[in-house]
């Protein structure tokens, strides 16, 4: 999760009446989680989750919060004024690359200063890889406006267009960037379909921006700019306006004045401007205080959406809520229901315990495997786990020879023992017994695990058991007697083992574990070659059985009591 | 029944049955050492004890043991051992750092090229030493060499496995030979070839017990009569026990444990949590661990385009022609499809759905019961495999258990859910905790849970829970609101075991799986 710094000062300076640590304590309950406090630098980490990108900025908690701490309620106020000078014209050859701009313009006397230019960088890093998923639907330019000459034109240029892109100082292609620019390679590929290109530019024909790749260098921002023009260009009209909106309540609470930025569409002929007004949604106060367990009136239920800074007017049974432009994330009545919890005060709920009384059980699995447990820990087995997703290497060195063709691979893993799932849980086994080769001999282990395998073009996932024994006398007698016995005293059953013969059991010593002539395993005394590969220096033997088939033979889907 | 009572009645029987222990004569030193050894409990005893114990001279002693072995009165076990220590004129600053780490040092202070590490102060153009050290550390693949500079490698800052056994003689000063364990073994001959390093003592010494010959030989001198070591059946069944006399065993020497089969603790500690579960109600469920992309995201309302979906995060299987990955009825599929078209604005694809993963949480099995059962009112829970596409640390594993657990019914709401975690909370021991608001995709509102730790002395992230959207429960059929809980299960494994390191709990380490107790206390 992204995370923002919020400096204690701005908490004391906004909530002067409330103690610091009373306001600390309070930031969980808007949905943020603390991730450290750094008293020296007086800054507090915090982590927001991708439903609240509003939450990006010092400034965006601060709304929140104020609104919980009854320092400021309702919806907060926004104003952008109609301007018909700021105009973009979209060609219609953007529809096929990236279709949608809009935009926002804002003015101030002030210059920015180091802090805020860090916060808009760090905000518009933390939109491009959230709603923005990295660039893919939005992406978002600030520019200077004053070097801007308008109306400007989103067009698309050939891979010989140049112009001087952010940070240097002499012209390169389109061709050029894509090739040998850190971000041209990253994110190059969102356009690079050829032959054509999106550009913002102005009327003197002058780059704005090169979406979503970088920004044309004339319109820089630095410290002494004082106007600014912000941009977004995306796939989706609604992830376009969700950014211009965050972004225009950001700088509106930095003092700017905010201007509206007309569009004009050749597909629909639409004009579009800047469009900050409050989301409309209709929800009932019976179904809230339903999904809630709560009884608030109306009169608590909109002062609770208040205090989350949104607003209500009551109309019979139903409330009309209104939901500042900024927040993404409110589209359902239930999502209401979460507004009024918040602002109601989590830490205000009472639980209630329901009185549904079920008569309830583990599944079959559960109990017979631990059937299986009693038996094999009576006979003085220890039981052990290992991971489902194995190494190549493992199988490899336990099988001898690749008999691997049915192998479940997995395609994009970050650690280099992680690439198929196990066939067997006897080559996990040995790994184990390999690990504790300093360990009091003789080792009896079991694993319950599951085994994967394709099989006619499905895929087969299935519960299976493997016991192993190691140590210098074991022989394919005791492994028998073993698996003798766990039938017998588990489900009073025998089983017949006629010959087999695998790379990975020694010659003559191995055999197949039939229940009713139907194959549910095997068993023997392992090949030396493989416990050398395991670089285990004493005798193993096995037997491994598909749990799942046995249970289906024995009809064991369901546990008989009487 | 005290030795004296009858000690003339056996005098007779003992010599039919045992070897003639009657004509051993015993010098004053033998009898010292026999006594001293009877009385050992049954273990091994060190020369250096025997010489203690006995305030014989080593002399003495060597000739002692050397008569008594004759007489096959006693066992004797070579256990000579090497005392290896490093050579005290290389600590400096109570530090041994070997020439490859000097080397890496001098590379962090800059000097990259081998003519400047040479020159440098701390090889002192000692050729020799610095190309050894060049071998050592590309052995320990510390470096590259490019270019005639040395480029140091993220490894380097690990330590190898030599300085981690000098790392261990440097806080214990010495160590016996005896007590390496293999990969220690296989540094120490690596080091002990190396020059100016490592000081090894060898510490010659024998260790010696008793013979049954000899205990019979020593009770019979002492008493004047045969005492047996144990009772045997034939004893018994011939009746001889009632005219025999038992020597006294020493009843408080400690003695080896025994080897025994258990039950995995984690696996231990997961039943336990399911009794509590079953116990408040809720049934167990079971799924696959592989899933389509359909259900372990889409019908979760989880966008196409998430970052969660990505392959960062999550592990898909290599598509292969040859596998069908089914999807479930065609209406649900097309709601699940409008609902996300709807609401995300974007195409979704059947294709993307259709992958399959990894499940990276237990909730693609419990909505799949839900689609089946559409149950009006229900509790279930499941405790299963999880997989997230990580780099496995202390703090993360690759796979790992979760939890979760459902409730619907027509009433279901949030305060009941609080409720019910509440309840599970305190049947586990923990009686303080918190909730805050948080964001999943799929359940509205949403809460995480913080407990507090009295070990730890600190609140900890536990849970998360929600009520699944109607847009995750309504294209299944499912009417009434359905509350959700669920969350890492090593994380409370953590807690009951005491472990820092989660990846201990897959180690299959037997020592640690053998001392985790039963119960705990």
């Amino acid at each position: 999760m992204p995370v923002v710094n919020v400096r204690m000062s701005s908490l004391s300076a906004s909530f002067p009446s409330i103690q610091l640590n009373e306001i600390i304590e309070k930031l969980p309950y808007v949905g943020l989680d603390i991730e450290g406090i750094d008293e020296d630098s007086g800054i507090i980490k915090v982590e927001f989750n991708p439903n609240r990108p509003d939450y990006s900025s010092e400034k965006g908690i601060l709304r929140a919060l104020k609104g919980l701490l009854e320092r400021e309620m309702g919806l907060p106020i926004i104003k952008c004024i109609e301007n018909t000078d700021y105009v973009i014209g979209i060609s219609d050859t953007v529809t096929d690359i990236r279709p949608v701009i809009c935009g926002v313009v804002a003015k101030r006397p002030d210059p920015l200063n180091e802090y805020e230019i860090s916060q808009l960088i760090s905000m518009q890093e933390d939109l491009h890889n959230g709603i923005g998923r990295k660039r893919k639907k939005s992406s978002i330019g600030l520019h200077d406006l004053d070097p801007i000459l308008f109306p400007l034109s989103y067009t698309t240029v050939s891979k010989q267009f140049s112009f001087i892109p952010l940070g240097e100082h002499i012209e390169s292609t389109v061709g050029d960037i894509l090739n040998s620019f850190e971000v041209g390679k990253e994110y190059g590929y969102l356009v690079n379909k050829g032959p054509k290109y999106p550009m913002l530019i102005d009327a003197q024909k002058n780059v704005l921006s090169f979406p979503p790749i970088i920004n044309g260098n004339l319109t820089k921002i630095s410290f002494n700019t004082k106007n600014l023009m912000v941009e977004v260009t995306s796939t989706s009209d609604k992830s376009a306006q969700d950014i211009i909106s965050i972004l225009s309540f950001e700088l509106h609470d930095m003092g700017f004045s905010l201007f509206s930025v007309r569009v004009n569409s050749p597909f629909d002929n639409q004009t579009k401007t800047t469009n900050l007004n409050p989301l409309k949604l209709m929800a009932s106060v019976d179904y809230v205080n339903k999904v809630l367990g709560l009884d608030l009136s109306c009169e608590d239920f909109i002062k609770s959406l208040e205090k989350s800074r949104c607003s209500g007017k009551i109309m019979g049974d139903i409330v009309e809520c209104y939901i500042p432009r900024y927040r993404t994330d409110v589209f359902h009545p239930v999502d209401i229901a979460e507004e009024v919890a918040i602002g109601y005060g989590i830490y205000r709920f009472n639980t209630s315990s329901p009185s549904l009384s079920m008569s309830a059980n583990k599944n079959t699995n559960s109990l017979i495997f631990n059937s299986i447990r009693e038996v094999l820990i009576g006979l003085g087995f220890i039981e052990i786990i290992n991971t489902n997703i194995i190494s190549r290497k493992i199988l490899n060195d336990f099988f001898i020879q690749g008999q691997n063709n049915d192998l479940v691979s997995i395609a994009n893993s970050k650690n280099f023992d992680s690439e198929v799932l196990r066939n067997s849980v006897i080559p996990s086994m040995m790994m184990t017994l390999s690990k504790n080769i300093h360990e009091k001999y003789p080792q009896k282990l079991f694993e319950i695990g599951k085994t994967f395998q394709i099989e006619n073009s499905r895929l087969k996932e299935e519960w299976s058991l493997g016991v192993v024994i190691a140590h210098n006398d074991t022989d394919y007698t005791e492994i028998k007697s073993t698996l003798e016995s766990l039938i017998k005293y588990c489900f009073n059953k025998s089983i017949k083992t006629p010959k087999v013969n695998f790379k990975h059991y020694l010659e003559g010593h191995s055999a197949k574990i039939l229940y009713e002539e139907n194959d549910v395993g095997d068993l023997g005394e392992i090949s030396p070659q493989a416990i050398e590969n395991f670089k285990l220096r004493t005798l193993v033997t096995v037997f491994q059985i598909n749990l799942d088939l046995l249970m289906g033979m024995l009809n064991l889907k369901k546990l008989k009591y009487l | 029944m005290s030795i004296d009572d009858n000690s003339n009645k056996t005098d007779t029987f003992s010599n039919d049955f045992t070897m003639d222990s009657t004509n051993i004569p015993l010098h004053p030193i033998e009898k010292n050492i026999l006594s001293i050894l009877l009385h050992s409990g049954g273990l091994w005893t060190a020369e250096n004890q025997l010489i203690e114990k006995s305030k014989l001279s080593i002399d003495q002693i060597r000739r002692g043991v050397e008569w008594l072995k004759f007489k096959n009165l006693i066992a004797i076990k070579d256990s000579s051992d090497f005392e290896i220590s490093l050579k005290q004129s290389n600590i400096i600053n109570n530090d041994f750092v070997l020439p490859e780490r000097k080397l890496i040092n001098c590379v962090k202070k800059g000097k990259k090229t081998i003519t400047d590490i040479l020159k440098s102060d701390e090889f002192d153009s000692n050729n020799k030493e610095v190309f050894a050290s060049l071998k050592f550390c590309k052995q320990n693949s510390w470096i590259d060499i490019k270019n005639n500079s040395v480029v140091l490698l993220p490894n380097s800052e690990n330590l190898s496995e030599e300085e981690k056994l000098i790392k261990k003689l440097l806080k214990s000063k010495s160590l016996k030979h005896s007590s390496l364990n293999e990969s220690e073994i296989a540094s120490f001959e690596l080091l002990r070839n190396r020059p100016g390093v490592l000081d090894i003592k060898k510490n010659r010494n024998k260790e010696y017990a008793i013979s049954d010959f000899g205990v019979s030989v020593f009770n019979k001198m002492i008493h004047g009569v045969d005492l047996e070591r144990k009772l045997t059946a034939e004893h018994l069944i011939s009746g001889k026990w009632r005219d025999l006399k038992f020597s006294q065993i020493d009843v408080e020497a400690p003695l080896p444990l025994l080897s025994y089969g258990k039950k995995n603790p984690l696996v231990d500690f997961i039943d336990e949590v399911k009794e509590i579960l079953v116990g408040m109600g809720f049934s167990e469920i079971e799924g696959d661990l592989v899933q389509t992309s359909f259900w372990n995201f889409d019908a979760l309302f989880i966008p196409q385009d998430h970052s969660a979906r990505d392959m960062q995060d999550t592990f898909y299987l290599k598509p292969s022609q040859s596998i069908v990955s089914p999807l479930p009825d065609e209406n649900i599929v097309k709601s699940v499809s409008k609902i996300h078209q709807q609401n995300w604005h974007y195409e979704w694809d059947v294709l993307e759905s259709k992958s399959y993963v990894l499940r990276t949480h237990t909730t693609p099995v419990t909505i799949q019961y839900l689609a089946k059962e559409k149950p009006e009112s229900d509790k279930v829970f499941l405790i299963g495999r999880v997989f997230r596409n990580e780099k496995a640390s202390f703090k993360h594993l690759v796979e790992f258990h979760q939890v979760e657990g459902i409730f619907t019914s027509k009433e279901a709401n949030l305060r009941q859910l609080m409720g019910i975690q509440t309840e599970f909370y305190n049947k586990l021991g923990i009686k303080k905790i918190k909730f805050w608001p948080t964001f999943f995709p799929y359940t509205e509102p949403s809460l995480q849970s913080m407990v507090y730790n009295d070990k730890f002395d600190k609140w900890i992230e536990l849970f998360g829970m929600g009520m699944f959207r109607p847009e995750v429960t309504l294209p299944l059929g499912v009417k009434n609101p359905v509350l959700a809980w669920g969350g890492g299960f090593e994380r409370l494994a953590m807690l009951r075991f005491d472990l820092n390191d989660i990846r201990e709990l897959y180690s299959n380490n037997l020592t640690w799986l053998k001392g985790v107790p039963k119960c705990l206390l």
